[in-house]
């Protein structure tokens, strides 16, 4: 379903990525690994329009998002729940969500609202509470919920385990093997490589902006080097 | 020696002789030299702005204050005083960094939005402030304010007027380079380039922004007391806003961050209406305009920039 | 001062207050969605204003039309602005931004002066009329239309801002740009919509002021530095502090220059230096963040 294809893309003078080709198919969880600044932040700011594909192409469906403006891919049905969460401080949760489904008709909204305060209970009892005042674990559940308010077909989801508690960081993994019942595709980028593997189909190991490695989350688990560099084997 | 280096003698030195004999050419038309003296006096103030936007990253929206302190400072002292016209000239410079302080203390601590705010609130209200004072003519201005004089020679025809300007803007050149090759410039263009990083190096930003405030606000200060001496009258209202932001145009214009932008810009703000002439005067408002946004958006050195394009071209 | 002298002077004050309200009001809704800080938002003003001259006595279009002709032109002025000036140059530093917006007055001031020459005009109230008697204030009937006007215009700036999905997006982008962009926010469009209001802000409140002064190319200057006091007051964060802090500008303004009349010219600086000094963050900011 989403094919990125020799793609290069970076920031000013610098190639980030480095002819980086990525599939993913309906219904399934890829994991992309990798160390800091190996490019995974980038990769997805490059499939969502942010930073412009400077070769290669990346296509959706039969769709070819080169050029497209973040707007517009999410409009063919790619939500991005950015790294670090950025929710909007100063806006209530309810404001928050409405956001993430900006290009949607009001009933379509309303909608979609009640799913995602169905779905995740705490923000239903926060709706009117600003945004900043939610806890770690909770502005994670919000920023899931966001990427899930438009209703997208691939969620690319940027390390949302980041900063939690473990136990929290459970109830985020099992909310996304939940969302794969539901049919929707996700992109994972992940530090925490264990449960990615554990959750994933499929899993790439990016390296300075190049694919390392990829194969089946069961493979790679097996693989020396996975073990040793991400796994926490010892050396 | 390179065969560059040998040429960019060769232009530099024509470019001196050239300023060192134009007087001479157009000796018969003092009012030509004026306008001349009048774009290297604005030159000598755009060069601190220069430095305070190009260097250090900060804008002063009300620049002409610190010239009208400077100015009025040196003549009141000297008029009414009776001091010493160096030390007037020095106090005056004093005068205009004190001022410099008061306004940027405050507003430094904050964002550069906030330096803009309170240097157009000072800029928009000097002209009002010194006509409230007696001591300064108030609205009469002050007029016949003496020439200068070094040693036994007045300063009254224009020609020796321009090699006095030419002698000073030379000397602030090399303060102004001296300053930006110091610890203090180094470090104030780290400030100017990520404050981040500067403080992260132990650098006390809004120390180092004060200091370069405060050298702008002195270097208006002088341009100010030399124009009293010169000029020989100094009325309120040429020091209000409107000439604050002809000051900074120049400077814009010019090429911030370039050393010969200032003079590049004052040259162009006089000239042009005198070229285009007094029908069309306002026609050079609207080109002042568009220069501006033009060199922000296309030019980020202005004017300079277009000379070093055209040196390259013509492999000088 | 009497109480009626006070109050005289306070309702008074609180008209011109309103004025510097909608003028700031543009610049902070414009400097916290797009963190441009816009000097032209005066001369924006005057160079519509002089529009609007021509419109009345050349063109002779009535004047109730004229007022929405003007609004619609500012609007189009700031898009045009947001369009083929600021759009390209978005990434630059604060610095270039004014600077653009300081060659974009320049420009305007020009203009007016180049097509409409110099010579100061004198531009009819929208309302003419015997004063209004209300207890001991007397207030003149134009001023009763800027006091009016701007609540108006306040109700419908905080409408737009906290009903409807673009305020919530402009609100959005104020505290994260780059969030907004993530979730899909066509923020280009934002900016210009933003741009548009703004400008158009700046229009009516030139026409609204301008038969206080006379129409000349620099009749919005000092309006724009108390607008910006009143920003720096109001705390530069909020639409709702630079209101107040216009009406509260306008009032001790107005006290100020009767009691005092000495310092009235150097009082705007004496407010900014204060305020900077003891009350950094003004009466409603809060701290440096771009905040709606
Ligand atoms: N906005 C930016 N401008 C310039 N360079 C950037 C920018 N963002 C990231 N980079 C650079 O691009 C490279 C890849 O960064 P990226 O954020 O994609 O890495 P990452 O794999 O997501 O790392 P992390 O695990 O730390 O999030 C790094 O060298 C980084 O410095
Ligand atoms: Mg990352």
């Amino acid at each position: 379903m989403l094919r990125v294809d020799q793609v290069v893309s970076g920031y000013g003078a610098i190639d980030v990525l480095n002819h980086v080709t990525i599939s993913l198919d309906k219904g399934e969880i890829i994991a992309v690994l990798g160390a800091n600044g190996a490019g995974k932040t980038t990769l997805l700011r490059t499939i969502t329009g942010l930073i412009r594909v400077r070769k290669g192409a990346v296509t959706f469906g039969d769709k070819v998002l080169n050029g497209l403006s973040p707007a517009e891919v999410v409009k063919c049905g790619i939500s991005h729940v950015p790294e670090g969460r950025h929710i909007f401080p100063d806006l209530t949760v309810e404001e928050n969500l409405l956001l993430a489904a900006y290009i949607m008709p009001r009933s379509q909204q309303k909608s979609r609202l009640d799913a995602m305060y169905a779905m995740f209970s705490i923000l239903a009892d926060r709706r009117k509470q600003a945004g900043g005042t939610l806890s770690g674990g909770e502005q994670q559940m919000l920023a899931l919920a966001r990427g899930l308010m438009p209703n997208p077909r691939l969620m690319l989801l940027d390390e949302p385990s980041l900063g939690l508690a473990p136990k929290i960081i459970g109830t985020v993994f099992d909310t996304l093997a939940h969302l794969r019942e539901s049919g929707v595709s996700i992109l994972l980028v992940e530090q925490n490589a264990k449960r990615s593997l554990e959750l994933a189909d499929r899993a790439y190991i990016l390296v300075t902006g190049q694919v390392a490695l990829e194969g089946t989350a069961h493979e790679l688990s097996g693989n020396e080097m996975v073990k040793q560099l991400y796994l926490g084997g010892t050396r | 020696m390179t065969s560059s280096g040998t040429r960019r003698l060769a232009v530099n030195g024509a470019i001196a002789a050239l300023v060192l004999v134009l007087p001479l050419v157009f000796r018969t038309k003092s009012s030509i030299i004026g306008y001349l003296n009048i774009a290297m006096l604005y030159a000598i103030a755009t060069q601190g702005l220069n430095l305070l936007m190009g260097f250090g990253g900060l804008v002063s929206l009300g620049h002409a204050a610190f010239m009208a302190i400077g100015g009025y400072t040196a003549a009141v002292l000297v008029m009414t005083y009776h001091v010493n016209m160096f030390l007037a000239v020095v106090a005056g410079v004093a005068g205009a960094g004190l001022f410099g302080l008061v306004i940027g203390f405050p507003s430094l601590r904050l964002s550069g939005f906030y330096l803009a705010v309170a240097t157009m609130a000072l800029g928009s209200s000097i002209a009002d402030i010194i006509k409230r004072l007696a001591i300064t003519g108030g609205d009469y201005g002050l007029i016949n304010i003496p020439v200068l004089r070094l040693g036994g020679w007045e300063l009254t025809s224009e020609i020796s007027k321009y090699y006095f300007f030419v002698a000073i803007l030379v000397v602030v050149f090399l303060v102004v380079r001296n300053f930006l090759n110091s610890r203090s410039g180094r470090a104030v263009r780290a400030v100017r380039d990520s404050e981040m990083t500067a403080s992260a190096m132990g650098v006390n930003v809004a120390a180092y922004k004060l200091i370069t405030f405060i050298f702008a606000a002195c270097i208006a200060g002088l341009s100010g007391a030399l124009y009293a001496f010169t000029i020989s009258y100094l009325h309120p209202m040429n020091f209000g806003l409107s000439f604050s932001i002809s000051l900074l145009s120049m400077s814009i214009i010019g090429g911030l961050g370039t050393i010969i932008g200032p003079i590049l810009g004052a040259l162009f703000w006089v000239m042009l209406p005198v070229v285009i002439g007094g029908k069309m005067e306002f026609l050079s408002t609207v080109i002042f305009g568009l220069s501006i946004i033009g060199s922000v958006m296309f030019l980020p050195k202005g004017l300079s920039e277009l000379v070093t394009r055209i040196q390259t071209r013509l492999r000088l | 001062m009497s109480i009626d002298i006070f109050l005289n002077l306070t309702v008074r004050g609180l008209t011109t207050g309103a004025i510097y309200a909608l003028v700031g009001m543009g610049i902070v809704l414009i400097l916290q969605t797009t963190n441009v800080m816009n000097f032209a938002q005066g001369d924006t003003g005057m160079f519509i204003t002089y529009l609007a001259f021509f419109m009345i006595t050349t063109a002779k279009v009535p004047y109730s039309l004229v007022l929405i002709l003007a609004i619609a032109a500012g609007a189009v002025v700031g898009l045009l602005v947001e369009r083929f000036m600021m759009r390209s140059v978005r990434s630059r530093s604060h610095l270039s931004l004014i600077m653009l917006t300081l060659g974009l007055s320049l420009l305007f001031q020009g203009l007016a002066a180049f097509l409409f020459n110099t010579e100061p005009r004198l531009f009819p109230p929208l309302v003419s009329g015997d004063p209004i008697k209300i207890g001991p204030v007397i207030l003149g009937r134009q001023d009763i239309v800027v006091l009016l006007a701007a609540i108006v215009t306040f109700g419908i700036l905080y409408l737009f801002l906290y009903r409807t999905k673009q305020g919530a997006a402009a609100r959005s982008i104020s505290q994260d740009e780059y969030a907004a962009r993530v979730l899909g926010i066509p923020t280009p469009s934002i900016y210009m919509l933003i741009w548009a209001i703004g400008s158009a802000m700046a229009g009516l409140a030139a026409l609204l002021i301008v038969p206080r002064f006379s129409l000349e190319p620099s009749f919005m200057g000092l309006v724009q530095v108390k607008a910006f006091t009143a920003i720096v007051l109001g705390g530069m964060g909020s639409v709702f502090g630079a209101a107040v802090g216009g009406l509260i500008i306008g009032v001790v303004e107005n006290l100020v220059a009767y009691q005092f009349p000495a310092i009235k010219d150097s009082f705007m600086l004496i407010v900014i230096v204060i305020v900077l000094l003891v009350l950094p963050q003004g009466l409603f900011g809060k701290g440096q963040q771009r905040r709606l």
